[in-house]
C-alpha cells in the first residue's frame, strides 16, 4: 500500500495539469488518497511492530499454492483465448482442466459438466438473456 | 394515506407477472446462495448482475433484493444442518442450531429460522415504508456541501466497522476511493491513471473489481483446502411446538428490532446484528446454561436479527443513497449502472421502481417462508454437492458475467488481477467490503466536493459553516478517534492494574 501511494503521488506530480491547476484541479483527491493510504499504511506497520504478536489461529491445513496456481494459470488462460476459440470451446476446455484437477479420475461425469456448463451458460446469456458471446475463429 | 395509495401502486408493480416470477427467482437463487458454503451473498449478486442488463431496472432490483435477503434465509439451513455458515450472519446459529439438529430437534429449528425471518422481513419492510417519506424529506434539503460530509461521514464509519481494524477498513475504503479516481476526470477532463488503456478511460467498473474480490478470492481461499461436510439428514416436524414459540417469543421481538436499528446503521450489517441479538438473548435469558446447547432462542434472535438487518439496510441505501453493508455498496452500483441515481430523488423519479421493490419485500418474504420448508429435502441435497464440481461453474460464470458486461476482456484480466489481490487480502485480514464502498462512493465524493466547492467560491469553510455539514463531520472525526479513544482507555486501564 505504501508502494501504491508512493506510485500515486510520483504519477501525479508528473502531470503536467498540477502546476496549471489552481484550487482542487483533477488529481486534488487522489493526493489526499495516496496520503491517507501513505499515512495509514505507516500506522499499520507500526500498529504491527509494537503490538503483541498476533494470537495463533485455529490449525489450518497447509495451504496448497499449487491449486491456487492451476486455478489462476487457466483462469488467465480463458481470458485470453475467450475471444479467439469462441465462447463454447474456451468453456469447455477450461471446465474440464479445472474438474480433470479438482474432481479427479471422474472423466465420464466430468465430460459431462464440460460439456454440459458451457452449452448451459451460452443458452442463459446468449439465447435467453439477448446479451452476446463471441463466437471466435469456428463462429461458436 | 399517501403510504397506502404508494403501497398499492407497488403491489401492481411487484404482482405484475414478470416482477413476480423475478421476485421468485431472486429468492430461490438467494435461499441457494445461503445454502451453499463458499458461495456468498456478495459473489451472487456481483456475478448476476450482468444478466440483468436485459431486464428492465425495477425487475432487476427485485431480483437482485430476493437474492439478498434470500441468502439470509438460506444460510440459517447450512448452519444448522452442517455447523457452517452458509452466510457470516449465521454464524451465531450454529452455536444452536447445530447442537438441536444433533439432538434430533432441526426441524423446529429449520422453522422457527424461517418464520423468525418472515416476521422480522416483514417488520423491516412496514419501518422501512414509516421511515422513508421523512428521510427523503430532510435528504431533499441537502446541498453539495451536506452530501460530501455524509459521504465523508458514511466512509469513515463503514470502513471502521466493516472490518476487525479501523485503520484497515478506512485503508482499504481510500483505496477504493483511488480506484474510483481512475478515467477521464469528469470536470477538467484530464486522463487519469489509465496508462492509455482505452477500457480504462471510463474509469475502472466496479463490477469486475467485485466479482474479482468477492467471487475469485472465495473460490481460491475455499480450493486450497479440503471440505469435508458432515450433513444432518433426518428431519422431521418442521412446525415449532407451542412451546417453542413460547420459548422464543421475545427472542424474536428483540431480534427483530435490534437487527432493524442495526441494519440501518451505517457498517452495522446482518452479522453484527446476529452477534448482539445472541448475546442479548443470552443475558436476558432464565437459563443462559442452555445457550449453546440447543436453546431455541439462541436460534430464533439472531436468525431474526440477520433477516431484519437486510431489510433495514434498504433504508439508507433508497432514501439517501448511502450504502450500509457491503452488498448494499453493490446494490448501489447496480442501481448506478443501470443509469438510476440513488437518493431521495429516486422516489420521485423513480417511484416504480422504488415501491415495486418495497412491495416485493413483502411477496418476497412470503415466497421464502412458503417455498423454504417443503424445499427443505431439496436443499439437503444440494448440500452435498462436492465443491470441486462447484468450482468451476462459479468461476466460467464469474468471468462470463464480467466479459459479458461490456463485451471486455480488460475488464476480464482486472477481475482475475482483483481475484488474486482479494485472495491475499483475505489472508491479510484486509476486508473487501470498504474498497467496494470507495470506488461506488468516490466518485460520488468527488463530484460534491468540487460542486461545494465551485459554490463557496473555493472557499473551504463551506463544510464547517453549514450546520448539518459540520455535524456530520463532525461525527465522522469521532468515529475515527473512537477506537483510539478505547485504546488509550484500555491502556491506563491495563496501567492501572500493573
Amino acid at each position: 500500500m505504501l508502494i501504491l501511494s508512493g506510485t500515486i503521488l510520483v504519477l501525479i506530480l508528473r502531470s503536467p495539469s498540477v502546476s496549471d491547476s489552481s484550487g482542487p484541479g483533477p488529481f486534488f483527491l487522489p493526493a489526499i488518497v495516496a496520503l491517507v493510504i501513505a499515512g495509514l499504511s505507516i500506522a499499520l506497520l507500526v500498529q504491527s511492530s509494537k503490538g503483541p504478536e498476533p494470537a495463533s489461529k485455529a490449525p489450518r491445513e497447509k495451504r496448497m499454492w499449487n491449486r491456487i496456481l492451476w486455478i489462476m494459470i487457466w483462469c488467465f488462460g480463458y481470458a485470453i483465448t475467450i475471444e479467439r476459440l469462441g465462447y463454447l470451446l474456451s468453456t469447455g476446455i477450461v471446465t474440464f482442466a479445472l474438474l480433470a484437477y479438482f474432481n479427479r479420475r471422474k472423466w465420464l461425469l466430468n465430460i459431462f459438466f464440460s460439456l454440459i456448463t458451457p452449452a448451459s451458460i451460452y443458452i442463459l446469456f446468449d439465447t435467453l438473456l439477448k446479451i452476446p458471446l463471441p463466437k471466435g475463429w469456428f463462429g461458436f | 394515506m399517501e403510504i397506502f395509495n404508494n403501497l398499492i401502486y407497488g403491489f401492481s408493480v411487484a404482482l405484475a407477472p414478470g416482477n413476480f416470477l423475478y421476485c421468485l427467482l431472486g429468492v430461490f437463487i438467494g435461499t441457494i446462495t445461503g445454502v451453499l458454503p463458499g458461495l456468498g451473498v456478495m459473489n451472487a449478486v456481483a456475478i448476476l448482475i450482468p444478466m440483468t442488463f436485459g431486464m428492465n431496472p425495477t425487475a432487476a432490483m427485485i431480483m437482485l433484493a430476493g437474492i439478498y435477503y434470500g441468502a439470509m434465509y438460506g444460510g440459517s439451513t447450512t448452519a444448522i444442518l452442517i455447523n457452517t455458515p452458509g452466510e457470516a450472519p449465521a454464524i451465531m446459529t450454529t452455536l444452536d442450531g447445530y447442537q438441536m439438529a444433533l439432538q434430533g430437534r432441526a426441524g423446529p429449528a429449520l422453522g422457527i429460522a424461517a418464520f423468525g425471518s418472515f416476521i422480522a422481513g416483514t417488520f423491516a419492510t412496514i419501518m422501512l415504508m414509516v421511515l422513508a417519506q421523512p428521510l427523503v424529506k430532510i435528504a431533499l434539503s441537502f446541498g453539495p456541501t451536506e452530501y460530501f460530509s455524509m459521504l465523508i461521514l458514511a466512509l469513515c464509519t463503514l470502513g471502521g466497522l466493516m472490518g476487525e481494524s479501523v485503520i484497515k477498513g478506512i485503508l482499504m475504503a481510500a483505496f477504493g476511493i483511488f480506484l474510483g479516481t481512475v478515467g477521464i476526470d469528469p470536470v477538467a477532463g484530464v486522463d487519469r491513471f489509465t496508462f492509455g488503456i482505452p477500457d480504462f478511460m471510463d474509469g475502472i467498473g466496479f463490477l469486475p473489481v467485485a466479482i474479482g474480490l468477492f467471487a475469485i478470492a472465495e473460490v481460491l481461499l475455499t480450493a486450497e483446502v479440503e471440505m469435508m461436510r458432515p450433513v444432518v439428514e433426518k428431519i422431521k416436524g418442521l412446525l415449532p411446538s407451542l412451546k417453542d414459540w413460547i420459548d422464543c417469543k421475545w427472542a424474536i421481538a428483540r431480534g427483530t428490532v435490534i437487527g432493524f436499528l442495526i441494519g440501518c446503521m451505517p457498517g452495522g450489517g446482518a452479522t453484527l446484528a446476529s452477534v448482539v441479538s445472541y448475546l442479548v438473548e443470552k443475558k436476558f435469558s432464565k437459563h443462559p446454561e442452555k445457550f449453546g446447547k440447543g436453546a431455541i432462542e439462541g436460534v430464533a434472535g439472531p436468525e431474526t436479527a440477520n433477516n431484519a438487518a437486510s431489510g433495514g439496510a434498504m433504508v439508507p441505501l433508497l432514501t439517501l443513497g448511502i450504502p450500509s453493508t457491503g452488498v448494499s455498496a453493490v446494490l448501489l452500483g447496480a442501481l448506478m449502472l443501470y443509469g438510476l441515481r440513488p437518493g431521495p430523488l429516486l422516489f420521485q423519479k423513480s417511484p416504480e421502481l422504488v415501491w415495486g421493490l418495497i412491495a416485493s419485500l413483502y411477496i418476497g418474504n412470503f415466497l421464502l417462508l412458503v417455498i423454504n420448508l417443503p424445499l427443505i429435502g431439496i436443499w439437503v441435497k444440494m448440500l452435498k454437492i462436492p465443491f470441486p464440481l462447484l468450482l468451476p461453474f462459479i468461476l466460467v460464470i464469474a468471468i462470463t458475467g464480467t466479459y459479458a458486461t461490456n463485451n471486455s476482456v480488460t475488464e476480464v484480466y482486472v477481475t482475475l488481477v482483483f481475484g488474486v489481490i482479494g485472495y491475499f487480502m483475505k489472508h491479510a485480514d484486509l476486508p473487501a467490503a470498504p474498497v467496494i464502498m470507495g470506488i461506488v462512493l468516490g466518485p460520488m465524493l468527488e463530484t460534491h466536493f468540487r460542486r461545494a466547492l465551485i459554490i463557496s467560491n473555493g472557499s473551504y469553510a463551506t463544510f464547517f459553516t453549514h450546520p448539518i455539514s459540520s455535524v456530520f463531520l463532525c461525527a465522522a472525526i469521532l468515529s475515527i478517534l473512537y477506537p483510539l479513544i478505547k485504546w488509550g482507555i484500555k491502556r491506563k486501564t491495563r496501567a492501572a492494574k500493573a
